[in-house]
């Protein structure tokens, strides 16, 4: 079990993150913020590229920094921005990393077939990585975040640059290895999450502001979410005086979903989503 | 207070005992990623470093005879060492590899570390042929100088490395290494009492003593690395 | 006697058997009491204890003597297991986390509780409510109900104020004291 204990992270005057404390068993985390958030700075404290400035964070009860190489060697990271080496082929990227991971040469070429295969690019295995598309390199990038099997794999941003099959195919990965591992997704893009998340946790003027289920989190806005039909015009109007969630141009007009905290007689109330939920908080 | 305890027996923490010590007492191996690995992509950094010390023996080469060789090849001591130094952090940042590898088992300053550890073993090396170059105008202080050098270009090698450990930033390291070379140019200027002090009156011995504690100095640092990175439990 | 830091040295730079053995021993029978304290099974306590053991002797390279004595951080790792093992319960049975209200500072009786982690199948539910507060709630708990040190003790442990330890100590014990009223 991972245990963030009172964590708070300041660089001189600025508190980027105060009192986090969490406590994570398998599963998968959805870290779900706006950007610049504190969700970055939170996930180098648990990756150790930062230390805290107070509180701490533990793996199985011991510190993470006493166990050093110890927590690194379990852990699979994907920053936000990973660089690579524009000569390598993803074998090469990926046997280097596997040599700083510490991982065995024996099995090393069918673990790394394994998982680009599973990213899904087994064919471009030898070509060279200036050649690939931003979507290409994310992928890449996956595959070698889970690499030695981490029991916590920690992505930041992990689904820039991929296309929408793509995302329904990292988001299928993902889920598969929540099941017997801990799992941490940091997005702003609530769609990442939302459908395999066990738990999401939401970041707010800088400490945790919930840290819980999806559907507990939306039924809080049970009865406050509204759809509504209308004309070009009357939306024009409406939308001063509403806040509007999502407003989808229709053949005959706008589909307008928004959200109120008064009763609304006009339009009708619909289930609320994770995404509902975010736009309302973050507002 | 509380429950009654129920313990083991005595059997039965005999064999937890076993268990426990053996792994407590298991010839921790220690594993290091190989020459290949901590020189990845290097290729151009090497080369650049070799070309800049071909030039630093040409410049040996034309400074013979013309006086105050000391100075110059004292300066010169540090650079082959700072060069890659430099050079390999600036082409790891570039490639914005640098985060990614500071969560890898052996972490981005071990692997930085161990690095300029082989570097700068060939740079003691490669240093003593500037002296050999100069032999005659050192005179007998050519082994004094090369001790003495020797010793500013390691504790400078581990303050490089400890500041980078420290703040994550290598500019830092550029002023130390700037404030070298000005020290060395201030010395030729206005300290040769000092130099001459320094190099000439002390004894060899002495030199070669506070050489080696600055080698132990480096060995100690390389073991509390090791520590944190390379052990096998 | 040899202090802990002696034989810690002897077993990480000399491979000393007979040290570690004597460390073992020092330690065993007290940490597995205060572990047996806290669940009340024998399988159970001996197999935390020894998850405990492994983690603090394959942990000793690491371990910095001046930041912390050997005898604290021995009993900070037992008691982080103890509280992971009950928060992986909590977890399995899908237990909410426990809301933190404020109450007033009703110092109540705490006997019924105090009586009650005298019974295994009441200490362990106890033990799993409990694991549901906060890292540093819990700490308070242990220390109170395990490791008997009165609060002033440890207020200046967790550098809290006296008020704020007492005050979670009995908010923790009333809502313990209301999940044993509600379930019967």
């Amino acid at each position: 079990m991972l245990t963030i204990s009172d964590v708070t992270k300041c660089y001189g005057k600025n508190t980027a993150v105060e009192h986090i404390s969490l406590d994570l068993d398998n599963g998968l985390y959805g870290l779900l913020a706006p950007n610049g958030a504190g969700k970055t700075t939170l996930i180098k404290m648990i990756t150790t590229l930062l230390m805290p400035t107070s509180g701490e964070i533990l793996w199985n009860g011991v510190e993470i920094h006493r166990l050093g190489a110890q927590y690194r060697e379990i852990i699979g990271y994907l920053p936000q921005q990973f660089g690579y080496y524009k000569n390598n082929s993803p074998r090469q990227y990926l046997e280097y990393l596997a040599a700083l991971k510490g991982l065995p040469t024996e099995g090393l070429r069918e673990r790394i077939e394994e998982v680009v295969a599973q990213v899904g690019l087994s064919e471009v295995l030898n070509t060279k990585m200036k050649k690939f598309s931003g979507g290409m390199l994310q992928r890449v990038g996956i595959a070698q975040a889970i690499l030695n099997d981490p029991k916590i794999l920690i992505l930041d941003e992990p689904t820039g640059g991929l296309d929408p099959k793509e995302r329904v195919r990292f988001r299928n990965i993902i889920s598969a290895m929540s099941k017997d591992r801990i799992v941490i997704l940091s997005t702003h893009i609530v769609s990442d999450i939302e459908s395999i998340a066990n738990q999401v946790i939401l970041i707010k003027d800088r400490q945790i502001y919930r840290n819980d289920t999806v559907s507990a989190i939306c039924a809080e806005l049970n009865g406050k979410v509204y759809e509504q039909s209308m004309s070009n015009e009357a939306y024009e109007a409406f939308e001063g005086d509403h806040f509007i969630l999502s407003a989808r141009q229709e053949y005959d007009g706008m589909t307008v979903r928004f959200f109120s905290e008064e009763k609304e007689t006009e339009g009708r109330t619909c289930v609320p989503n994770l995404e509902d939920f975010f736009l309302v908080t973050f507002r | 207070m509380g429950i009654k305890i129920e313990y083991p027996t005595e059997d039965e923490i005999k064999v937890q005992k076993e268990k426990i010590l053996r792994v407590a007492l298991e010839r921790k191996t220690v594993s290091r990623p190989d020459f290949q690995i901590l020189f990845y992509n290097c290729r151009l950094i090497l080369a650049v470093g070799i070309l800049l010390y071909l030039l630093l023996l040409y410049f040996c080469l034309m400074i013979r005879g013309r006086g105050n060789e000391g100075y110059w090849v004292l300066m010169m001591y540090p650079f082959t060492y700072f060069v890659i130094y430099f050079l390999s952090i600036l082409a790891e940042e570039q490639s914005e590899v640098v985060e990614l590898k500071q969560s890898m088992k052996y972490s981005f300053v071990y692997v930085i570390s161990m690095r300029m550890l082989y570097t700068n073993v060939m740079a003691v090396f490669l240093n003593l042929i500037m002296i050999g170059i100069l032999h005659s105008a050192l005179a007998a202080h050519a082994w004094s100088l090369a001790a003495a050098g020797t010793t500013a270009d390691i504790f400078l090698a581990l303050a490089s490395l400890t500041i980078y450990e420290k703040t994550g930033s290598a500019k830092i390291s550029g002023v130390l290494f700037l404030g070298w070379i000005v020290g060395c140019i201030w010395l030729l200027l206005f300290g040769q009492n000092l130099y001459h002090l320094l190099i000439e009156v002390v004894p060899l011995a002495v030199h070669l003593a506070v050489a080696a504690f600055s080698f132990l100095t480096w060995f100690e640092y390389m073991r509390k690395v090791e520590h944190k990175n390379a052990y096998n439990f | 006697m040899v202090s802990d830091e002696k034989l810690i040295r002897k077993i990480t730079r000399y491979h000393d058997r007979q040290a570690a053995d004597e460390l073992f021993e020092r330690y065993y029978r007290k940490v597995y009491a205060y572990v047996f304290r806290q669940c009340g099974e024998r399988e159970l306590a001996m197999e935390l204890t020894q998850e405990i053991f492994m983690a603090v002797f394959q942990g000793l390279h690491g371990f910095d003597g001046r930041r912390a004595a050997f005898r604290t951080w021995l009993y900070r790792v037992a008691a982080n297991k103890i509280t992971d093992y009950y928060r992986s319960r909590r977890y399995r049975e899908g237990l909410r986390e426990v809301s933190l209200e404020d109450s007033e500072v009703e110092i109540t009786q705490d006997e019924n509780v105090v009586e009650r982690l005298s019974q295994k199948e009441t200490l362990q539910q106890i033990m799993e409510i409990v694991a549901g507060y906060d890292l540093m709630w819990v700490r308070i708990f242990q220390m109170k109900s395990f490791e008997g040190k009165t609060f002033a003790e440890i207020a200046v442990t967790l550098n809290l104020p006296d008020n704020t330890v007492k005050s979670r100590y009995y908010a923790m014990i009333k809502q313990i004291r209301k999940q044993f009223e509600t379930s019967g």
